[in-house]
């Protein structure tokens, strides 16, 4: 039961950052390795706007979808804006985003230096039995928020204007350029979104990823493999595999070591991948890959 | 030989004369300077692991960032077959081979990884493939981590070196070590040009522009991309057999996340599908990497990587090598926009550019 409480618990976080990364390959054509950058910047503003605002959570959540979201769109104005539609696009973009990180983790380096900054908690201290298992106010948090929040995303993407323009781009961005959506535009709402999905789940994960320079490394890596897994371009896909992730880590970590984690997660990577190609559920057709 | 040898033009004759005359200066610095030596040894080694990554990713066209896991897992593999040990251990003698036999081993092991790596590329392409060898590093730590015979974190110890115990820190020794990294840049623009100007890069070249017309023209896509991935981690575990011959040993730093993003940095600054951007991008980002090393706070020669990493990216099509290019097409657009009636010059898109040393 442990695991299971653990498992859903990792797997809607894991689900928040790795779908970001997912529609904005889907969208843009665009492996935004700066992911981890803007994971580590929500960080630092949701422990900038405790200690300088106000404590309430309300305001740490805040600060940290806000910096994300500006974080998505320094990305976007950066790297994707001058390199939009040139040669070498993919290669360019992806390494170009690359850089940022690097540039970013090295700045969080020498302002804030490497010691980690602390965030109250947002859920409350209270704790709950079911059966045997202890589940603590921050993961059921966790997890109820993380689900409203994608069942939003769903429907914002289902619903509203820019999400229908999102999802043609998706699809066929041919043809969504001939009926006039406008990519900079939807870029912009991409990234942003995604930076505001990542700064959440970094808020999300405060209480285990304190904030620190380094800290986006290992979101990164976990969301490229639950987008991977999923399916780029799949939402659905996306958090079934974010699952799976989460639990071939709960599992791994019970029966054998946590140093073990990233060793089987490969494995779980390479076994769907040989199988299929293109994930759990993968939408696009063999050109964007 | 006399092909592999030939410069394409003459710009590429200065080039290649001037790298040698520097060798030759250099040889007589290394003589008398222990620090620089040190940092010699890394650029012959950067050098050789950003050319065979050239040929994945430039000539083949395949995102791979297996690199740093082969030559790691090679090297340890190197250290381990010729007696290196964790430290603190004894010894035993029944591991045991000199520098000549380890190399062989060490390149036959990363052989077989080019086996295991090239596999996947039978079903994945692109980022997909990208992602899954981002991984193959980690898996190596953590396989390292695990094991006592391979040192866990204090890594290995000991294992066939190129000089004898006795010349490690003497000026013979340095030069030694000098002519040997000199020995391994030379065999690995070999190979490259062997494998990039030869029949093996064209048909690289032409499944990695389209795969469907390639394999309408009858090349064999797979057959071709295994042979470049056994080549290349041939000669990685070449190279991390040279790392155990220079170092006497090996540790977890060889696998090293930012290790790998400084040679993909380089790769990228000097211009992915050249010999030459591979020899400037490692050259200037050393330097910075070195220079920055002994401030207080080494974070800043990051920041100017990655500064330069971004600029050179956003701002060439090719990296540094690209760059005269890239300056005489835009000067010349401009004079034939002033011109009244001229026709604005036709260039060759970059990627229809004939690549070469």
């Amino acid at each position: 039961m442990t695991d299971v409480v653990t498992t859903i618990n990792l797997a809607a976080i894991y689900g928040l950052i790795g779908v970001g990364i997912s529609l904005t390959w889907a969208g843009l054509g665009f492996l935004n390795l700066a992911h981890g950058v803007t994971f580590a910047a929500a960080g630092y503003g949701a422990w900038w706007a405790q200690e300088n605002i106000n404590g309430h959570p309300s305001v740490i959540f805040l600060g940290g979808i806000i910096t994300g979201a500006v974080a998505g769109a320094i990305i976007c104005a950066s790297v994707f804006l001058p390199l939009d539609g040139k040669i070498n696009w993919p290669f360019r973009s992806m390494v170009a985003s690359l850089g940022l990180a690097i540039i970013g983790v090295n700045v969080y380096l020498l302002v804030f230096g490497p010691s980690r900054k602390s965030i109250d908690f947002l859920f409350g201290t209270t704790k709950f039995k079911v059966g045997d298992t202890t589940i603590t106010a921050d993961k059921s948090g966790a997890v109820i928020s993380a689900t409203v929040v994608m069942i939003l995303l769903v429907i914002g993407l289902m619903k509203s204007r820019i999400g229908l323009g999102v999802r043609a781009l998706t699809q066929n961005p041919e043809g969504a350029a001939l009926v006039g959506i406008g990519r900079k535009q939807a870029a912009f709402a991409i990234l942003m979104t995604s930076g505001a999905l990542v700064g959440f789940a970094a808020v999300l994960l405060s209480q285990t990823f304190y904030p620190e320079p380094n800290i986006g490394y290992l979101p990164l890596v976990k969301g490229l493999i639950v987008a991977l897994l999923g399916g780029l371009g799949s939402v659905l896909g996306t958090v079934i595999a974010a699952l799976l992730v989460a639990g071939t880590e709960a599992v791994t970590i019970h029966y054998l070591d946590a140093s073990w984690v990233l060793l089987t997660q490969f494995a779980l990577i390479a076994i769907v991948l040989l199988v299929r190609p293109r994930g759990v559920a993968g939408v696009l057709e063999a050109s964007r890959a | 030989m006399r092909s592999l040898l030939t410069p394409k033009n003459t710009g590429d004759a200065l080039f290649w004369g001037g790298c040698l005359a520097a060798a030759f200066l250099l040889f007589f610095v290394v003589y008398d300077n222990n620090n620089f030596a040190g940092h010699w040894n890394i650029f012959s080694l950067y050098v050789s692991i950003n050319l065979m990554w050239m040929l994945v990713i430039g000539t083949a066209g395949i995102y791979s960032f297996a690199t740093v896991g082969v030559v790691g897992a090679c090297a340890y593999f190197g250290s381990f077959i010729s007696g290196g040990s964790q430290a603190g251990t004894d010894i035993e003698g029944a591991r045991s081979l000199n520098v000549t036999l380890m190399l062989l081993g060490a390149a036959a092991f990363g052989a077989l990884l080019g086996i295991l790596i090239a596999a996947p590329t039978i079903r994945l392409r692109g980022v997909y493939f990208a992602l899954f060898t981002i991984g193959l590093a980690e898996v190596g730590r953590a396989i390292v981590k695990q094991h006592d015979a391979l040192g866990k974190a204090e890594g290995l110890f000991g294992g066939a070196r190129f000089l004898k115990e006795d010349q490690t820190t003497t000026e013979a020794g340095r030069n030694i070590l000098f002519l040997v990294g000199l020995a391994l840049i030379f065999f690995c623009l070999l190979v490259y040009r062997f494998v990039d100007g030869g029949r093996l890069g064209l048909l690289l070249r032409t499944a990695r522009e389209s795969e469907g017309v390639a394999k309408g023209f009858g090349v064999d896509v797979v057959r071709a991309r295994f042979a470049v991935f056994i080549i290349s981690s041939a000669v990685l575990g070449l190279i991390g057999g040279f790392y155990v011959g220079i170092y006497g040993g090996t540790s977890l730093t060889i696998f090293d996340f930012n290790t790998l993003l400084l040679l993909l940095a380089m790769i990228v600054v000097g211009g992915v599908g050249s010999a030459k951007g591979a020899i400037l991008g490692t050259a200037l980002l050393l330097y910075i990497d070195r220079t920055y090393a002994d401030l207080d706070n080494p974070s800043w020669r990051f920041v100017w990587i990655g500064i330069i990493m971004f600029a050179i990216t956003i701002g060439t099509t090719r990296g540094i090598v690209g760059l005269p290019t890239q300056i005489r097409t835009y000067i010349q657009r401009r004079r034939a926009r002033r011109t009244p009636g001229a026709e604005e010059p036709v260039t060759t898109p970059a990627e229809l550019e004939v690549p070469g040393l």
